[in-house]
């Protein structure tokens, strides 16, 4: 293929779609795309391809996981990583996570969530202004929490901070990031002795199924299991809280409904959720097991697909005035792309939209003043192929 | 789970619940469909199969009941409050 475009579309990004996604959205069409890994693949980027390509068990993530498959990241995960299983052993897994990530199991957390929120939003507001927002607040509200749910001791949170950073970081080699990942690793695994020992009120310890049944994960999975956990439950988030406020400012007069109610606070967060970018290209790509139709395009048996789920979550066929917040747009939580969708729907997604609903009412409510220091297209995002990552967000109030 | 009695079921989603994950639809495509207004579970009794109780444990908003459709017995999530 010589017609394929380059793909990520721009070597710099910010929060906007780029306009090359308006075009795709008006075709309705799959488009080819050069990746920088592997070559060529199939980018879906209307709501309808990106939902079936996600949802449809004809795609799959583990033919996907090779070094010759066509992908954003340099990155190849190991075999045993739950974003790199189809079923059945993806949905064993998921079946042992499911029962302490379910919305009411979450729901267990929100006090906790709410204090560190509160917290953390003091301590920036009483210190000088402006502040950095992503160092106060959006960096160290996910890793507490997260920490808090894997049972992680105060004094040991610093060690899950600096592997999120070094897995995060896309400029160090490969071989710097396995390194990182193996002494992580070692961490986990004492942790996981640990609780084997002294079992707790925390996700390790309930996972840790009775020997032999299928619920018990093995030594590799359960590792794997929390790396993934660490690595979805802090650095999407981080990103997240930091460009939401952000989206949140381009509407600053929603402040004073959200610190009102909070059924509002959470249909504006469902919004944020939408409308902000994370993945730099979208998510991870699938490859077609069987030829498989996608609209019109017929995706051959082991194609590529890559779904694109910022841009299907701005298709114009899908939502009306799609750059917008807009509250009460129909359809529920599951009207946009933002989590994911499908058997790799995001598995912290109750745990994410918790934080967010109780950060963005606490913003709202304490610091209803709250701006940005430099214009949002002044804004710097870190350069890289897969995060739409702000370094730091400088506010005041 | 997956040694449950085989028999007639009927499958129903509370749309209270639903986060819309598309999970289901994605572990048991037979037995799920999605529209605008989200998803949705055949409407008519099925055989129970494995698929069918994946889908109603991964479920993260516990959205999915499955129960007999041949006698009162009741399938469902252990903290899943009972419903008459």
């Amino acid at each position: 293929m010589t017609d394929a475009a380059s793909y990520p579309f721009r070597e710099h990004h910010d929060l906007q779609l780029e306009p090359e996604f308006r075009e795709i959205h008006s075709a309705c069409a799959l488009t080819r795309v050069r990746l920088p890994h592997g070559g060529v693949a199939w980018l879906a980027a209307t709501y309808e391809h990106v939902r079936q390509v996600l949802v449809d068990p004809a795609f799959s993530r583990s033919l996907a996981n090779r070094p010759t498959a066509p992908r954003l990241s340099s990155e190849v995960l190991p075999p045993t990583s739950i974003m790199a299983m189809d079923a059945p052993d993806h949905t064993r897994l998921r079946r042992a996570l499911a029962p302490a990530f379910t919305s009411s199991a979450v729901e267990r957390v929100r006090p906790h969530v709410r204090e560190l929120v509160t917290e953390l939003l003091k301590q920036m507001l009483g210190g000088p202004t402006p502040a950095d927002f992503v160092a106060a607040v959006a960096a160290p509200l996910p890793v507490l929490t997260i920490c808090g749910l894997l049972g992680v001791p105060l004094p040991e949170v610093p060690v899950f901070e600096v592997f999120a950073q070094a897995l995060r970081n896309r400029r160090i080699t490969q071989a710097e990031r396995e390194s990182a990942r193996a002494s992580f690793e070692r961490y986990v695994l004492s942790l996981v002795e640990r609780r084997r020992r002294e079992p707790g009120d925390d996700v390790i310890s309930s996972l840790l199924g009775p020997l032999g049944s299928e619920a018990d994960l093995s030594q590799r999975e359960l590792v794997d299991c929390v790396i993934a956990l660490l690595v979805g439950g802090i650095g999407s988030p981080t990103t997240f809280l930091a460009s939401a406020l952000v989206v949140l400012l381009r509407q600053p007069e929603l402040l004073p409904p959200m610190a009102a109610d909070h059924a509002t606070a959470a249909d504006v967060v469902e919004e944020l959720l939408r409308l902000v970018p994370i993945g730099v290209g979208g998510g991870f790509v699938r490859v077609a097991c069987r030829d498989t139709l996608v609209g019109e395009t017929t995706v051959l048996e082991g194609e590529a697909v890559l779904p694109a789920m910022f841009a299907a979550n701005r298709d114009a066929a899908r939502f009306d005035d799609p750059d917008r917040i807009l509250l009460g747009r129909p359809g529920g939580p599951g009207r946009h792309l933002g989590m994911g969708q499908g058997a790799h729907h995001c598995i912290g997604a109750s745990l994410g939209r918790l934080q967010a609903q109780e950060l963005f009412s606490a913003v709202a409510l304490l610091a209803p003043d709250i701006g940005l220091v430099r214009k949002e297209e002044d804004l710097r995002y870190r350069p890289g192929l897969v995060v739409r990552e702000l370094d730091e967000l400088h506010v005041t109030w | 789970m997956t040694s449950a009695g085989r028999g007639w079921v009927l499958v129903t989603i509370d749309p209270e619940r639903c986060l819309g994950s598309g999970m289901c639809q994605a572990l048991s495509p037979a037995r799920f469909t999605w529209d605008e207004e989200g998803m949705h579970a055949t409407a008519t009794p099925v055989l129970l199969t494995d698929d069918l109780v994946q889908a109603a444990e991964c479920c993260p908003g516990e959205a999915i009941s499955v129960l007999s459709a041949s006698d009162d017995h009741t399938r469902r999530r252990e903290h899943e409050p009972l419903q008459p």
